[in-house]
C-alpha cells in the first residue's frame, strides 16, 4: 500500500469537501446575510473537516516519522483553532449584523453579545469547568472514587496481567502453597484494580491497611488536582472573555480611525494580538501565578502518591521499586565523583617532582569541584605532557563530525 | 461604521486558498524525510558521561590564539548555534577568525538525576575548560554563555577567574526577580521539591509546555497559520522545520540541578545576593573581574532585558560592555540581522582583548 498516495487522496478529498461546503455557505450567506453572516452548513462542515483531518494524519503517521508529522499535526490544530474562531466570530456577526443595518449602536450590541457569551460559559458549565461544579463533584465522593478507580486500573493493568502470567513463579518463591499465595495476590490486585472505591467508607484495617492508606492519600491528592485544575481553567476562561472585551475596544478604535477589516485572517490576527496582551497582563499577576502554582504543585503531589502506589505494587511483585532505583543512581553518582577525586589525587602525586617528598594531596572537600577525567595540568610542563595524552584520549573517543 | 467588512464570497475564497496552500504544504512535508541541522564541520575532543566537547574546524589560517568555549542552557541542544549554513553563530564566529569550542550537554537519563549544579559548573565545565587549556597550552580561555549557560558561565568565572580570559554572556538571566518576565513570576509559586520528587528528571516536554504558555496563541496557533503561506517554498519550509526540530528537541533536566536552579536562582535570587553555593564555595560576582561583554535581546520574552542588564550592577569587572540587540530570545541566533552583526561584534570585542 502506498501511504503517501493514500494520504494525498485523503487530502484532496478533504479540500474538495471544504470547497463544496464553503461554496454552499457562500451562496446561502449571499442570499440571506449582509456583511458578515453565518455559515449554514458550518456544523456539518466542521465535523467532516475534523474527520478528514484525522484520517489524513493517520495516513501521515504511516508514511513519515519525526518532525514533519508533528508539524502537520500542529498545522491542522492551528487551522482548527482558526476555524473555531471564525465560527464564533461569524455567529456573533450573524446576530448583530441585521441590527447594525437597522441603525443600532454596534459597539453596544457587541458588548451585550459578549456578556451573553460570558453568562453562557459561566452558568452552564461543562463538568469540572467551574469551582461550583468541582465542589458538587467533590461532595459526591462515591462517584469520584469510581472515576479514580478507573484511573488506577489503567495504572495497574499491565502489572495485573504480568502477575497473572507469573502465578506459579510467585507461589514457588514465597511459599509451598501456590494456590494460597495466588489467591492472596489476586485479592490484593483485584482490590487495587477495580474496587478501590470501597476504601472510601472503610477504615484502614487488616492485611492491606498500609496499601489502603496509600490509595486514600493518592485519592485525596487526585481530588485536589481536579479542584485546582478547575480554578486554573476558570482563570483561562476569564482571560478569554477579557480578550473578547479587548477585541471590542480595538474594533471601536479602528472604527474611530475609519479603518476596516476585510479578511478573516486579519480579524483573527487582531484577536490573537489582543488576547496575548490580555493574557500577559493576567499571567503577570501574583494571583495567576498562585493559581497556576497550586495546580502544578497538586499534580506533582498526586504523581508522588501515585508512585508510592506503584512502588508498593512493584515490591509485591519482587521487582525493584522507583525508590530503590533512585537510591542506586544516587550511589552511582557519589561513587563517580569519588573515583574522579581519587584519580585527581593520583595524577597530582605522579606529577609531583621526583626530588620532592611524596606527600599526598589533601583529600577533596565533600562536594568540592570534581576533578578532571583526564587530569588537569598543574603547570606548563605537565600541561604539555598531559596534552599529548589528552589528545590521544580524544582521538580514541572522538570522531570527526560535521 | 462597523469596521468588520468581510463579505461571504471573500471569506470563502480566503478559506479555500488557505486550504489549498495547506494541502500543497502537507505534500511537501511528507516528501521531507530528514531534517538536517548542525552543518558545520567539527570534531569531538573530550567526552565524559553524556557531555561532549566539540572543536569546530577553524576557517582562517591563524585563528584567534585564545579560543572561545560556548556553553548553552541545559534545556537546549547544541545545534541552536549552528542550525543551518546561513544561520549559524558558530560559522559566523569562525569566519571572523575565532577558534570555537562548544559543549554538548547530551540527554541526561534517569541515571543522571543526581547531577547537581556543582557537577555541571565545577565539574563538566571546568574539565572542558581544562581540556581546551591543555590543547592550546594556555592558562585562560574565552567563555561564551547563552541563557542559562550564561548564568553557569558567570558562576564559573566567579569561582575560577584564573581560567577565564574574557567572558561573553548572551540573553543571560541575572536578576531573577524582575517582574516583566512571566517565568520569573510563575517560578515563585512552584514547589521545586515536589516537581523533582515527582519527576526525577524534569521532562523536556514539561519545560517546553511552560515556554509555549508564555505566548500560547502566537506560539501554538498563529505561527502555524503564518507558516502555511511559505509552505510552497522548499528552502523556507526546511528552515521552518529545522527551527521546529530544535524548539521541540528538549532534553530532560537533571533533577537535583534544576531543583537548585529553581530554588536558589529563580526563587531565592541568590546570584545577585552573593549567596549561591557550589561545591562548598560561595559565588561572588565581584570575582568576575575579567572583561565582560553582556548581550541581551530587546524583545526577549524568556529573559527580559532588565534581568540581563542587572549584571552591570553586580560584577567586579571594570571592563564591561553591554550590547542591546534588536529581536527576541531566539532571533538573536537565527535572524538575518544577527548573522550580519552579532558575531562580528563579539569577535571584534574579543580580539581587542587578547
Amino acid at each position: 500500500m502506498n501511504w503517501t498516495e493514500q494520504t494525498q487522496a485523503m487530502l484532496r478529498s478533504w479540500t474538495e469537501t471544504q470547497k463544496k461546503l464553503w461554496e454552499g455557505w457562500a451562496e446561502a450567506a449571499q442570499r440571506s446575510a449582509p456583511a458578515g453572516g453565518e455559515a449554514p452548513a458550518w456544523a456539518e462542515w466542521g465535523q467532516r473537516w475534523r474527520d478528514l483531518a484525522r484520517q489524513s494524519l493517520e495516513g501521515l503517521g504511516a508514511s513519515t516519522t519525526g518532525v514533519p508529522r508533528e508539524v502537520a499535526e500542529r498545522l491542522f490544530t492551528g487551522e482548527d483553532v482558526f476555524l473555531r474562531f471564525v465560527e464564533q466570530a461569524l455567529a456573533v456577526m450573524h446576530t448583530v449584523a441585521p441590527k447594525i443595518d437597522a441603525g443600532e449602536d454596534w459597539a453596544d450590541l457587541l458588548r451585550r453579545q459578549f456578556r451573553q457569551i460570558k453568562e453562557t460559559m459561566t452558568q452552564a458549565p461543562a463538568p469540572w469547568f467551574t469551582p461550583e461544579a468541582a465542589a458538587a463533584m467533590a461532595r459526591d465522593m462515591p462517584e469520584l472514587w469510581k472515576l479514580y478507580a478507573q484511573e488506577l486500573q489503567k495504572l495497574g493493568a499491565p502489572w495485573l496481567e504480568s502477575l497473572r502470567g507469573a502465578r506459579g513463579h510467585l507461589g514457588e518463591a514465597m511459599s509451598g502453597d501456590r494456590q494460597a499465595v495466588v489467591r492472596m495476590y489476586n485479592l490484593f490486585m483485584d482490590t487495587f484494580g477495580s474496587t478501590a472505591g470501597k476504601f472510601a467508607a472503610a477504615p484502614a484495617i487488616g492485611y492491606t491497611r498500609e496499601f489502603q492508606e496509600k490509595v486514600t492519600s493518592a485519592f485525596e491528592t487526585w481530588v485536589e488536582v481536579r479542584r485546582t485544575e478547575v480554578d486554573f481553567h476558570t482563570e483561562m476562561v476569564n482571560t478569554g472573555l477579557r480578550a473578547m472585551e479587548g477585541l471590542l475596544r480595538e474594533l471601536v478604535e479602528k472604527s474611530e480611525r475609519g479603518e476596516k477589516i476585510e479578511s478573516l485572517r486579519a480579524l483573527f490576527d487582531l484577536w490573537v494580538a489582543t488576547a496575548e496582551k490580555t493574557y500577559f497582563e493576567m499571567a503577570s499577576t501574583d494571583a495567576f501565578a498562585e493559581v497556576q502554582g497550586r495546580f502544578v504543585n497538586a499534580a506533582m503531589q498526586h504523581r508522588i502518591r501515585e508512585r508510592e502506589l506503584m512502588d508498593a505494587l512493584m515490591k509485591s511483585l519482587h521487582l525493584p521499586t522507583r525508590r530503590e532505583l533512585d537510591d542506586a543512581y544516587r550511589h552511582l553518582h557519589d561513587l563517580k565523583n569519588e573515583v574522579r577525586a581519587l584519580r585527581r589525587e593520583v595524577s597530582q602525586m605522579r606529577a609531583a617532582p621526583a626530588t620532592a617528598p611524596a606527600t599526598p594531596a589533601p583529600p577533596a572537600a565533600p562536594g568540592a569541584a570534581a576533578p578532571a577525567a583526564d587530569p588537569a595540568p598543574p603547570n606548563a610542563t605537565t600541561r604539555r605532557k598531559s596534552s599529548s595524552r589528552a589528545r590521544s584520549s580524544a582521538s580514541r573517543t572522538g570522531k570527526k563530525e560535521g | 461604521m462597523f469596521p468588520v467588512q468581510i463579505r461571504p464570497e471573500q471569506a470563502m475564497k480566503e478559506m479555500v486558498d488557505f486550504n489549498r496552500k495547506l494541502l500543497r504544504g502537507i505534500d511537501s512535508i511528507v516528501d521531507i524525510k530528514e531534517i538536517d541541522v548542525a552543518p558545520t564541520s567539527k570534531e569531538a575532543v573530550y567526552r565524559e558521561d553524556e557531555m561532549v566537547l566539540y572543536h569546530y574546524h577553524p576557517t582562517v589560517k591563524r585563528p584567534c590564539k585564545v579560543p572561545v568555549m560556548m556553553v548553552y542552557a541545559l534545556v537546549n541542544r547544541p545545534y541552536m548555534v549552528d542550525i543551518q549554513a546561513d544561520r549559524s553563530m558558530v560559522r559566523n564566529l569562525l569566519s571572523q577568525g575565532m577558534d570555537v569550542y562548544l559543549i554538548d550537554w547530551g540527554y541526561p537519563d534517569r541515571c543522571e538525576r543526581y547531577l547537581t549544579l556543582d557537577d555541571y559548573i565545577n565539574g563538566y565545565i571546568d574539565r572542558a575548560v581544562d581540556a581546551i587549556r591543555e590543547r592550546h597550552g594556555l592558562d585562560k580561555i574565552n567563555l561564551l554563555g547563552i541563557c542559562q549557560g550564561g548564568t553557569f558561565s558567570l558562576c564559573y568565572s566567579a569561582l575560577h577567574p584564573d581560567k577565564v580570559e574574557n567572558l561573553i554572556t548572551m540573553v543571560t538571566p541575572v536578576d531573577f526577580h524582575v517582574r516583566d518576565g512571566l517565568l520569573n513570576v510563575w517560578a515563585q509559586q512552584l514547589d521545586a521539591d515536589a516537581l523533582v520528587d515527582a519527576f526525577g528528571n524534569v521532562p523536556g516536554e514539561f519545560m517546553n509546555w511552560g515556554f509555549l504558555m508564555l505566548k500560547p496563541l502566537q506560539l501554538m496557533v498563529q505561527k502555524y497559520l503564518g507558516f502555511v503561506s511559505i509552505l510552497d517554498d522548499e528552502e523556507n519550509l526546511r528552515s521552518f522545520l529545522r527551527m521546529e526540530k530544535w524548539i521541540f528537541d528538549s532534553p530532560d533536566q537533571a533533577g537535583e540541578a534544576i531543583r537548585q536552579f529553581l530554588k536558589d536562582f529563580y526563587q531565592g535570587n541568590k546570584l545577585i545576593k552573593g549567596e549561591v553555593e557550589l561545591g562548598g564555595r560561595r559565588v561572588d560576582l565581584k570575582n568576575v573581574a575579567m572583561p565582560v561583554l553582556n548581550v541581551y535581546a530587546k524583545e526577549d520574552h524568556l529573559v527580559p532585558p532588565s534581568s540581563s542588564q542587572a549584571l552591570e550592577k553586580y560584577v567586579g569587572s571594570k571592563d564591561l560592555t553591554t550590547l542591546a540587540f534588536p529581536g527576541g530570545h531566539i532571533g538573536i541566533y537565527v535572524s538575518g540581522r544577527a548573522q550580519r552583526e552579532l558575531a562580528p561584534a563579539v569577535a571584534q570585542w574579543v580580539k581587542a582583548r587578547v
